[in-house]
């Protein structure tokens, strides 16, 4: 008895952070949501698995991609021809209302429907699988649908399929059908497959309750290597492997430096270290340059762009596009300038009420009508990075 | 700390320099270019590190251009204690630190930060130090300016700060404004607008993908409806095929039926068969035998000849019989004819050879011994008479000839007894037995000659011979020898007695003849009768022909007897066949009556009708096997075939139908699979977000930087305000005493209230912009001397003022080095001018004068 457990596809979904792309690259990127799903269809194919499961978020239902669920029937179809079963629910990319008669989808594809509902199938080997699960039917569902799943049915194992996050969590993650952990455990299913965050994380090995992850990382907050989990029946207990497929990987290149480094030397110090980075896979590589101070001319080139764009320019001069520098971020030692020092304290109170949600809003009102944007910043998170950026740059400035 | 002794090694223009400073105020004068800035430098230089090489600050690194040193010491006395600290050129451009307590002991950089900690050169310049150039800004401010300025003076490095907060807000205003157009964040929200809009149109075709998918879908469904209809109507159309094809079969079956076939049984029809076959055989068998009788019977004689030959067979027997002994009479007579002929010739010859005198007799036997004796003592005496001579050879020669002639006669006796032997035939006989007695004359004879020619040759010399040659002559006229020759004699004698001999045989050969001619005649005489049928013309020929006539009746005589045979065997046969034939004629009728009927034509009649019966039967097991039960009851159903056909003819129009409109479908799913494929091949979308993606990137790292700069400058603000506000109370109740004195005692008080008011000894308060330049020009200074103050009070470190107040008056400027002097008190003042006055105001020991180092 072995299954796949996959989820959050986001199939033909963009990259983000990316600017100056070559070609190339560009086109790889765009493949590479399709190129992930590909290998897990061959893998699965030459592995003979018996089911796959796929906890919700395959496309972006809002993107309206055609080639997203072009492919993605394609996919099934090409898993209907080794007669291998695919169970998925709907996350909140692709919440929809699920009937029988609006599915394009192969017969071999079983989707869960809005309320929590139990598959049955036997195995070629003989194994009894349950598999409980459901798919949302709209962007939110704030409710935690844990009491719907049914306690472990009559058979060898049962899988429970979510896509949520644990509650208590970050505020707005509540929105994701939010559960605890002891909630799972407690129904007796042997496997939960998660879907939702994009790390992966195995957050119990009894019984198994895993995020597979995504795919594929789609931007410097999603970094190495993604994939899915391969369960396997093995003497009675199952045994998950991750197996990664990410074409592109993020990662990232942290150097070390001192005041004394010029922006030239700098760049041919990246470009080695870059160099020494290769592997097989593409590599999308956020830098992150680290030191108590830094020249506060590399600080403009890094602030400016000017450095990253160099950067750029010679690895497309020399085609090593396969690691491919998104970002330079400067991180020194959170230390205030020494111009600063004296007043700190009245630094620290001011921060305290100039670094607020309050503040942004008012600041960025009309900015953050626009979505993206309201996305990337209206957060503690923008705000805290905002702060430290200030704060570098003073200290940048305090060297002058 | 404060200060006490400046050892510069190499600095600037400094070279091996000490100066001593006073622990409070400390006066240092110097006329321009005296190098007063290069000693503020040093001082700050070996405090905080020597500049490094970037930008502007290369100018305050003031290494020596003729020294090999460069740098110098400091000694200072920081909480009661003496520290020495040496700073001189290093690996570091910082330089290399020496740092030591007054006794020379050694200690650590870390020590000396912790001293120093938290100033550095910037920030002691930010608070501590007090320039000509921070007044000259004053005068550049407007009053409103002035009056920010003084607020926030409660901020160390408050003036950078007013600066970076100007940078700040100009560059976010070079991002974005709210209400920009060509703003770089403005124009790509622009942007992104369009490129949104582009995405949405693009997205239009998800809707006409969602539309033909499931349109394909719908029509998928339909199809696999109609393939099921056309699927179950294929399988009626099966069956009503079939049933079509069966229908003839189930009508003819219905015309059938069921026939009783028990009458007759194979063997039945084997048994009479073989009877009739039997009889047939017979029958033939006979008709064949009496055919054969018909043919001897026809074949009689074939000629006159041959029925002559019939009727007198036995006459023809008994002379083919005779025939060779007459034939070989024929022959012998011939030969004795040709025998006498040759005999009569001999004679003949002899006769004429004889024409003359006439033959002599032949002489007797006693005759002829007589001469031989005669002849022999002749020639004895001749050979005597040239015995030695001549005559030996001859003699010889004359041996040779006798004895060869002797053999030829023997040999022609030989002859005779051979023929004589062998041949039968009579003229054959006698010729042998002529040849066998001439042969013995001849040799008798010769030999007498012989003998008598040796008796003869008696050597006795002339006399004797010629008594022997009148003997000789005697004998001659004795035996009619006379006429000839003595040595003819012997051969007349020859030929006369062989004449005699011939006629003898003429006699016996006429003899011969005569038995012969009686012979053949005797046989002629018999069969004159025969001699009908044989056109011989002579009698050889007749022979002949008899033989041939014979001969040929020979083949007809044995076909005949064969024939004869034949016949008998045949009519035996014949009467065979028939008693057979009556036997089986009574089988027949046994076995007729046995099977029933009256005649075998009545039999075969009944057993044909019986075997179509049957074959009527076995048809209609076989065509009952084709049809099923099911199939029956179904064909039952149908009146007629046209009720069939025309079911099966609807049945395929609706089929027909079904599948115009399924490859209609079909056509339709193809057609939209192919559009579905090339939308879904369409990359723009995905190309269009990606673009999208990345502009997006582009806008946040420009908001980033917005943000940045706009959170920057309200920070500053922000700490600006908040220090201030709770700085400048304490700073004010520094800088009110100040201001006082500065002018002198004009001003009593600085007021904080909305916004700061200066009080006159009248108590009336007036706004800084009511306030002359100059009196502005001391609040500022009585504030920022307050600033000082309140800051120094923390850090309590030497006061650097480097040239302040040179555009001040005399009293002015007396009131501020009271100022200065009193700020002394606490911490240590150093006062660097260009202003020799002060010269004036101060003793030379009070006073550094660097013009004078």
């Amino acid at each position: 008895m072995k299954f796949i457990h996959t989820a959050d596809l986001h199939l033909d979904s963009p990259f983000l952070g990316l600017r100056n792309t070559p070609t190339d690259l560009q086109t790889q990127i765009m493949q590479s949501t399709f190129v992930a799903f590909e290998r897990l269809v061959t893998n699965a194919i030459e592995s003979q698995v018996d089911f796959i499961v796929i906890a919700g978020d395959i496309y972006d239902r809002d993107e309206h991609s055609i080639q997203a669920e072009n492919f993605f029937i394609q996919q099934c179809e090409k898993l209907k021809v080794h007669d291998i079963k695919v169970y998925l629910s709907y996350g909140n990319h692709d919440y929809q209302q699920v009937n029988d008669a609006n599915s394009l989808l192969p017969d071999n594809v079983y989707v869960f429907g809005n309320q929590v509902e139990t598959k049955q199938l036997t195995t070629s080997d003989g194994t009894s699988v349950a598999i409980s699960g459901f798919s949302y039917d709209s962007r939110w569902i704030t409710d935690d649908r844990t009491n719907e799943y049914p306690s472990k049915a009559q058979v060898d194992l049962q899988i429970g399929m979510l896509h949520g996050m644990v509650s208590g969590s970050k505020e707005n993650h509540a929105n994701y059908a939010p559960f605890k952990l002891a909630e799972l455990t407690a129904k007796g299913y042997d496997y939960w497959a998660l879907g939702h965050i994009h790390k992966r994380e195995v957050l119990s090995e009894n019984p198994w309750i895993i995020y597979s992850g995504n795919t594929q990382g789609r931007h410097k907050n999603e970094p190495g290597e993604k994939g899915y989990y391969q369960v396997e029946l093995k003497n009675g207990h199952l045994v998950p492997e991750f197996v990664a497929i990410a074409p592109i990987v993020w990662t990232s290149l942290s150097i070390e430096l001192d005041s004394t480094n010029t922006a030239a030397e700098l760049q041919l110090l990246l470009l080695k270290k870059l160099e020494a980075q290769l592997s097989t896979r593409t590599q999308l590589v956020q830098i992150i340059l680290k030191g108590d101070t830094i020249a506060s001319n590399l600080d403009d080139n890094v602030e400016s762009g000017l450095l990253l764009g160099q950067l750029q320019r010679s690895i497309v001069s020399t085609k090593l596009t396969t690691v491919w520098p998104v970002k330079i971020k400067i991180e020194t030692t959170n230390q205030l300038p020494t111009l600063m020092s004296l007043d700190q304290e009245y630094w620290q109170a001011a921060a305290q009420q100039v670094f607020t949600k309050t503040t942004l809003d008012q600041v960025a009102e009309k900015l953050f009508k626009t979505q993206f944007i309201d996305d990337e910043f209206n957060n503690y998170d923008a705000l805290d990075d905002l702060k430290q950026q200030v704060l570098l740059e003073f200290n940048a400035r305090g060297e002058k | 700390m404060k200060i006490t002794q400046i050892q510069i090694d190499g600095f600037g223009k400094w070279q091996s320099t000490n100066f001593n400073l006073s622990p409070n105020l400390q006066v240092i004068y110097g006329a321009n270019e005296a190098g007063k800035s290069t000693l503020t430098q040093f001082i700050l230089s070996v405090l905080f590190g020597f500049a490094n090489h970037s930008g502007k600050n290369k100018y305050l690194q003031y290494i020596p251009k003729d020294t090999a040193s460069y740098g110098g010491v400091i000694l200072f006395e920081h909480e009661g204690q003496e520290y020495r600290l040496k700073r001189t050129k290093g690996k570091k451009v910082s330089g290399q630190v020496e740092f030591s307590t007054e006794t020379g002991e050694s200690l650590t950089e870390e020590q000396l930060a912790q001293i120093i900690s938290p100033l550095n050169e910037e920030l002691y310049r930010a608070i501590l130090s007090f320039s000509q150039n921070d007044l000259n800004s004053i005068f550049d401010l407007t009053t409103d300016e002035i009056d920010a300025t003084l607020q926030q003076m409660g901020t160390v490095g408050s003036a950078q700060w007013m600066k970076l907060v100007k940078n700040y807000e100009k560059s976010a205003n070079a991002i974005y404004k709210d209400s920009g157009r060509v703003l770089p964040i403005n124009v790509k929200l622009q942007e992104h607008q369009e490129l949104q809009d582009r995405i949405d149109e693009a997205k239009l075709d998800y809707n006409r993908y969602h539309d033909l998918v499931e349109a394909n879908n719908l029509d998928s469904i339909q199809k696999k409806e109609l393939t099921k209809d056309l699927s179950n109507l294929q399988t009626k159309d099966n069956e009503l095929e079939q049933l079509n094809r069966l229908m003839p079969i189930y009508k003819k079956l219905q015309g059938m039926g069921q026939v009783d076939t028990t009458d007759f049984n194979s063997d039945d029809e084997i048994k009479i068969n073989q009877i009739v076959t039997k009889e047939n055989e017979l029958q033939r068998s006979i008709k064949q035998s009496e055919s054969d009788l018909k043919v001897i019977d026809g074949q009689q004689y074939t000629s006159e000849k041959q029925k002559f030959y019939f009727e007198h067979l036995a006459e023809f027997e008994h002379v083919n019989r005779e025939v060779p002994k007459i034939k070989q009479a024929i022959v012998s007579q011939q030969e004795m004819i040709n025998e006498l002929q040759l005999v009569n010739q001999e004679l003949a010859k002899i006769k004429a050879k004889y024409q003359e005198f006439g033959l002599p007799k032949s002489l007797a036997n006693e005759q002829k011994q007589v001469l031989d004796d005669l002849l022999s003592r002749k020639a004895k005496l001749l050979d005597q008479q040239d015995s030695i001579l001549t005559t030996r050879s001859t003699q010889k020669n004359q041996a040779a000839d006798t004895k060869s002639k002797a053999i030829l006669f023997i040999g022609v006796a030989v002859v005779g007894i051979v023929l004589a032997i062998l041949f039968t035939t009579l003229i054959m006989r006698i010729l042998g037995v002529v040849l066998l007695i001439g042969g013995a004359i001849g040799w008798y004879l010769d030999s007498r000659k012989t003998n008598l020619s040796n008796d003869t040759s008696i050597n006795d010399g002339d006399g004797l011979l010629a008594q022997v040659n009148n003997e000789i002559t005697q004998f001659g006229k004795t035996n009619g020898l006379q006429d000839y020759s003595v040595n003819q004699w012997s051969t007349i004698q020859f030929e006369s007695s062989q004449f005699d001999e011939q006629s003898r045989q003429v006699q016996i050969l006429n003899q011969k003849l005569a038995d012969i001619e009686l012979i053949i005649d005797t046989f002629m005489a018999q069969n004159t009768e025969l001699g009908t049928w044989i056109d011989g013309d002579h009698l050889a020929n007749s022979l002949d022909k008899i033989e041939e006539y014979h001969d040929e009746q020979q083949h007809a005589v044995s076909l005949a007897q064969k024939n004869n045979e034949k016949r008998k065997l045949l009519t035996a046969q014949i009467d065979e066949q028939q008693q057979r034939l009556i036997k089986i004629a009574e089988d027949k009728q046994e076995l007729l009556e046995q099977v029933g009927v009256n005649s075998i034509e009545e039999f075969n009649v009944k057993y044909r009708d019986q075997l179509t019966k049957i074959d009527m039967n076995a048809d209609k097991k076989a065509l009952a096997g084709q049809i099923n039960g099911e199939q029956l009851t179904k064909l039952a159903t149908y009146d007629d075939v046209k009720q069939l056909k025309k079911q099966l003819e609807q049945l395929r129009k609706k089929t027909s139908e079904i599948k115009v409109q399924r490859d209609e479908l079909e056509t339709n799913v193809n057609r939209r699979n192919l559009t579905i494929e090339s939308i879904a091949k369409n990359g723009l979308l995905s190309e269009l977000r990606q673009q999208l993606a990345d502009l997006e990137t582009e806008i946040n790292e420009l908001v980033v930087e917005w943000l940045h700069n706009q959170f920057a400058s309200l920070w500053i603000n922000q700490t600006l305000q908040a220090a201030s506000s709770d700085r400048l109370p304490q700073i004010i109740t520094q800088a009110k005493r100040y201001f006082k004195l500065l002018t002198d005692d004009r001003y009593i008080d600085i007021v904080l209230a909305d916004g700061i008011k200066v009080m006159d000894e009248e108590h009336v308060e007036f706004e800084v912009g009511e306030l002359s330049q100059g009196t502005a020009e001391q609040l500022y200074v009585a504030l920022r001397f307050g600033f000082i103050t309140v800051m120094n009070e923390k850090i309590n470190f030497p006061l650097i003022i480097d040239d302040g107040f040179v555009n001040f008056d005399n009293s002015r400027k007396n009131r501020t080095i009271e100022l200065l002097k009193e700020l002394s008190d606490r911490s240590q003042v150093i006062y660097l001018t260009a202003d020799d006055r002060i010269l004036r105001m101060y003793n030379s020991e009070q006073v550094i004068n660097l013009d004078e180092k």
